[in-house]
């Protein structure tokens, strides 16, 4: 449960409860989710992305992002989730992580939403899409049941081979 | 109460920041030069309490420098510390020729020095 | 109140290094044969500043060291003393030990006791014999007065009976105490395991006398005298109160004092006692030199000018800027796209004031870029040192020339380029400059020329190390290379030849330095170079010399490259590698063993890389012959690699891909392209030994 474990940094004004959290949902296929929005940069369009010879399809390539070179990362393909098409409606989520910034492509991005630290459920030991060790829990807002990711857990994993695992070329 | 201004003219970096500092700490206002030559244009375009000069600089020593001083009108009586790592006769009697008012010897403690300037500035 | 100095040890400590160099570079400078009066103050007062604020601060064991270097520097400069060879090497040791043990005070390499100990001594011995003893009498005993009321440590190694043993450190303080009261600072814990056990004595003597009687009792390199705890620790100063009342009498003491005549009016005058009206002894300077230089420097403020103070600034800072400013070339690149897409409809207002925008971010990329540019001297300065201590190792001698010291570079690329010059230098000296027995045989003057170059050409840094020694051998090269299953005709230019020396095998596994080849480690200087974005390339003539010439980029931060595409996507590829693009017939290009190919340009055959297959790139010609072939060249290997296109060149803005990510086998980072795009810069390096691991038969396939 690090997410929330660690401390927010930003709150609501007038919203003074100490466990009071923001979070982003988005859809990949069927399925809704749900991240820390300290964790978020900024939300665009998918576009110009330049692809890397031999990274696995989950990784679409980089892109200029105000000068710096972001990789971007489509869970739809690594989870297998949803179809993973391009067009106006696909959108980007930039993250910051730390001293990394990352884009995912997500179907669509749905909501602001507050959830208390109490609201937030362990998981049930399975999951059909993450791993559970990228999950912190599970919430329910309405009558959708969402899936509380540990974005940062997520990127960092060497499951992603996001960062410094090289690979020979041939 | 007008706010008293010490010249410190020093070549090392460290020394000039630490006299500063110490002088500065005692709630005087402090500028610093870092050879003779440089002090000596300060003084000449402002007008100081008290001058703290070191004697072994590059371009103008601290001797020359407060020979220099002394034949400005405005500084005729000015008191002047000579800095000194030489405790030698010779040196004492080279800073009462050329017109110093007191003289130390480095190194030195901080509070030694804070006190003689603390005297001379009344 | 309590005044912390403790603030102000880093700023004293990089003061200290660059008085350190200085030193150095001032003592490599001196000439035994006719000393500048000018320099000889300079060395000295470098080591003057440093004793002061190693004092000050607190750093004993540096303050002693500097307080016996200083004494000998003084004698020199008082003409006390000659200027000679051994002097020069003795400064030299005693800049490397203070090089040492300021490292160690940050906190790197422990200090070497021994090493320290025995400059100490040949310093003290060396500041002492020549005036009797007078100079140790210096400043030392002054301080250790003034400052310490006459204390001062004793340090005494143990010798084989007495470690760890409870006698030998009584048998010590036996020794001491005689000379003054004897305090333990080693704990009886400690004297387990020490080498050396410290005393504090408090004597009526002089530290220097303390010396000179401990000398009767044990050997110089067995004993040390260091300050006792100089004012520096930042805990003392806040015990004495600040007595403002006090009377100027009161105050006076060995530290400080006043002279009443010179006391304004407006102070109390009477009071102050005069030490040198008490003892009624005058000394008068009568050395013409000290009237003069006084009157001198007064003569020189007037043409001094008032301020050329620079500023430290961070490293990220600065850096910060260049990326930012590199950001604004991007976008108005961008904005000077979209500007003539949209042609006419543009106002001409609008295109000049575009125009004056474009001017305007060049000329601020330049200077922030200027920022980062330092003199090459940065560089050179250590040449001197390296030149003459493997002279003298190896009986050579030499004479250095550095010129063009205030060209500018990165400093990025100053950090990178240091070890690879030197090494060239290293080289010069090792295997081509001939003993001076060996250059008279051969007609030649016995000392050998040395000449290192810089100059700006271009948008480039060159970089010469040339020497006029005994040169490449050519046959022995041929051989060498024929051994290693080479085949290279006889025929082949000089330039074919001395390119062997780069080669990994040739230059590395056997050293050919006996006969006249120097090639050791050349490969690995190429490879550094060729890291920088430069090339290197070689001319030399047997019994004349060799010239090895570095071709740099300005910055780091811009590439020379081609762009190219495969299929629908763009690369770079980094100029300093391509030696001629073409386009093969389709006869040139045959295949190997193996399934790889090979391609005939004059008559040599080289492999010949597919970047489509390599990057699993859909190409738009599979053929050969109907793309283009970038011929390229990295460690020695060439290959031709096939691309669709080629673009053109131009200079690019190198992002690093691993801010964000990681590193990609086969790419050395990316750019952004005027339209905003992200381009891959290949890594033609890993590329050709990729292409090379693939396909066995190459440069001898036929």
């Amino acid at each position: 449960m690090q997410a929330i474990a660690q401390p927010s940094t930003q709150r609501e004004s007038g919203l003074d409860q100490a466990d009071l959290r923001q979070y982003l949902s988005f859809a990949l296929g069927k399925e809704a989710y749900a991240i820390d929005i300290l964790k978020v940069q900024e939300i665009r369009g998918y576009e110009a992305v330049t692809p890397i010879a031999n990274t696995p399809a989950y990784i679409k390539g980089v892109t200029n992002l105000r000068g710096n070179i972001v990789p971007i990362v489509d869970l739809r393909l690594k989870f297998n989730v949803g179809e993973a098409s391009y067009n106006e409606f696909t959108v980007v989520i930039i993250l910051s992580l730390g001293v990394r910034v990352v884009g995912i492509v997500v179907d669509s991005v749905s909501d602001v939403i507050m959830l208390r630290d109490q609201e937030v459920r362990p998981a049930p030991q399975f999951s059909a899409v993450f791993d559970t060790r990228y999950v912190s829990g599970l919430a329910t807002v309405g009558e959708q049941m969402l899936i509380v990711v540990d974005i940062d857990q997520l990127i960092r994993s060497s499951d992603l081979m996001l960062f410094d695992d090289t690979r020979e070329l041939v | 109460m007008t706010m008293k201004t010490i010249l410190t003219v020093e070549d090392s970096n460290s020394m000039r920041q630490m006299i500063g500092y110490i002088l500065r700490s005692a709630g005087y206002n402090v500028v610093e030069a870092e050879d003779g030559s440089k002090g000596l244009a300060q003084a000449q375009s402002g007008k100081f309490d008290l001058v703290v000069t070191d004697q072994n600089m590059p371009n103008m020593d601290g001797l020359s420098l407060i020979k220099a001083l002394r034949q400005m009108p405005d500084y005729k009586s000015t008191p002047v510390i000579m800095l000194t790592t030489e405790a030698s006769d010779t040196m004492k009697q080279r800073g009462r020729e050329a017109g110093a008012t007191g003289w130390m010897v480095k190194p030195f403690d901080p509070n030694r020095l804070l006190e003689i300037c603390q005297k001379l500035l009344g | 109140m309590s005044l912390d100095i403790g603030r102000f040890h880093q700023v004293f400590i990089d003061e200290a290094i660059e008085h350190i160099n200085a030193l150095e570079a001032l003592a490599l400078k001196l000439d035994p044969e006719k000393p500048q009066a000018e320099e000889l103050n300079a060395i000295f007062r470098a080591a003057h500043s440093i004793k002061g604020g190693a004092a000050t601060f607190g750093f004993e064991g540096l303050a002693q060291l500097t307080h016996a270097l200083e004494t000998v520097l003084d004698q020199v400069r008082k003409q006390a003393m000659a200027v000679t060879g051994d002097l020069i090497k003795l400064l030299l040791s005693a800049t490397d030990c203070l090089r040492a043990h300021v490292a160690s005070l940050q906190g790197g390499q422990p200090i070497d006791q021994d090493i320290e100990a025995k400059v100490l001594g040949q310093l003290q011995r060396a500041g002492g014999a020549e005036d009797g003893g007078c100079a140790r009498t210096g400043a030392v005993p002054a301080q250790t007065h003034a400052a310490n009321g006459g204390s001062c440590i004793v340090v005494v190694k143990l010798e084989a009976p007495e470690l760890g043993s409870p006698e030998g450190m009584l048998r010590i303080e036996q020794a001491l105490s005689g000379l003054g009261a004897v305090e333990r600072l080693t704990s009886a814990d400690e004297l387990a395991h020490a080498m050396e056990v410290r005393m504090r004595l408090t004597s009526s003597i002089s530290a220097a006398e303390v010396q000179e009687s401990l000398a009767f009792v044990w050997s110089n390199d067995r004993f040390r005298i260091e300050l006792d705890a100089p004012p520096g620790a930042p805990a003392d100063y806040s015990s004495k109160p600040i007595v403002a009342t006090a009377s100027f009498a009161e105050l006076e003491g060995d530290d400080a004092g006043f002279f009443v005549e010179n006391l304004p009016a407006s102070l109390e005058r009477a009071k102050p006692n005069d030490p040198l009206a008490l003892t009624g002894r005058r000394s008068y300077d009568f050395r013409p030199e000290a009237a003069q230089f006084g009157r001198r420097q007064v003569d020189r403020y007037v043409a001094i000018p008032m301020d050329t103070s620079s500023i430290r600034v961070g490293v990220e800072k600065v850096d910060r800027l260049v990326n930012l400013v590199g950001e604004l070339v991007i976008a108005q690149a961008m904005l000077v796209q979209s500007s003539a897409h949209a042609g006419t409809e543009l106002s001409e207002s609008v295109s000049s004031n575009l125009g004056q925008l474009d001017r305007n971010i060049r000329e601020l990329h330049e200077a922030v870029m200027s920022i980062r540019m330092l003199p090459i001297s940065y560089v050179f300065s250590r040449f001197p040192r390296v030149v003459r201590d493997l002279a003298d190792k190896l009986g050579k001698r030499v004479e250095l020339v550095l010129e063009g010291e205030e060209t500018e570079l990165d400093k990025g690329l100053i950090e990178k380029v240091t070890d690879p010059l030197t090494h060239l230098v290293r080289n010069s000296i090792d295997h081509g400059i001939e003993l001076p027995a060996q250059r008279e045989a051969a007609g030649k003057p016995p000392i050998g020329a040395l000449r290192v170059r810089a100059l700006h050409q271009g948008g480039n840094v060159v970089i010469e190390v040339s020497d006029d020694g005994a040169g490449f051998d050519r046959a022995r090269l041929l051989e060498k290379a024929r051994g290693h299953g080479l085949a290279i005709s006889e025929a082949s230019s000089d330039e074919d030849v001395w390119q062997l020396a780069f080669l990994p095998g040739l230059s590395t596994a056997e050293r050919i330095t006996e006969v006249s080849g120097r090639g050791v480690g050349m490969d690995v200087v190429k490879r550094n170079v060729e890291q920088l974005g430069g090339r290197l390339s070689l001319r030399s003539a047997a019994g004349q010399g060799t010239t090895v010439t570095i071709h740099l980029p300005l910055t780091l931060a811009i590439l020379d490259g081609m762009l190219i595409n495969v299929g629908a996507h763009t690369y770079v590829i980094p100029l300093t590698h391509i030696l001629e693009n073409l386009q093969p017939s389709a006869d040139a290009v045959k295949t190997v063993g193996g399934g790889g190919k090979v391609v005939r340009v004059r008559e040599e055959f080289i492999p010949l890389i597919a970047l489509h297959d390599v990057l699993n790139l859909a190409p738009r010609f599979e053929q050969p012959h109907e793309a283009m072939l970038v011929l390229c060249e990295s460690n020695g290997q060439r290959a031709a690699l096939q691309v669709d296109e080629l673009v053109g060149q131009g200079q690019f803005v190198i992002k690093s891909l691993e801010q964000n990510f990681r590193k990609i086998a086969g790419i050395a980072g990316a750019t952004i392209l005027g339209d905003g795009r992200v381009a891959l810069i290949l890594d033609v390096a890993a590329l050709l030994r990729a292409g090379q691991r693939s396909e066995p038969a190459l440069s001898t396939a036929q």
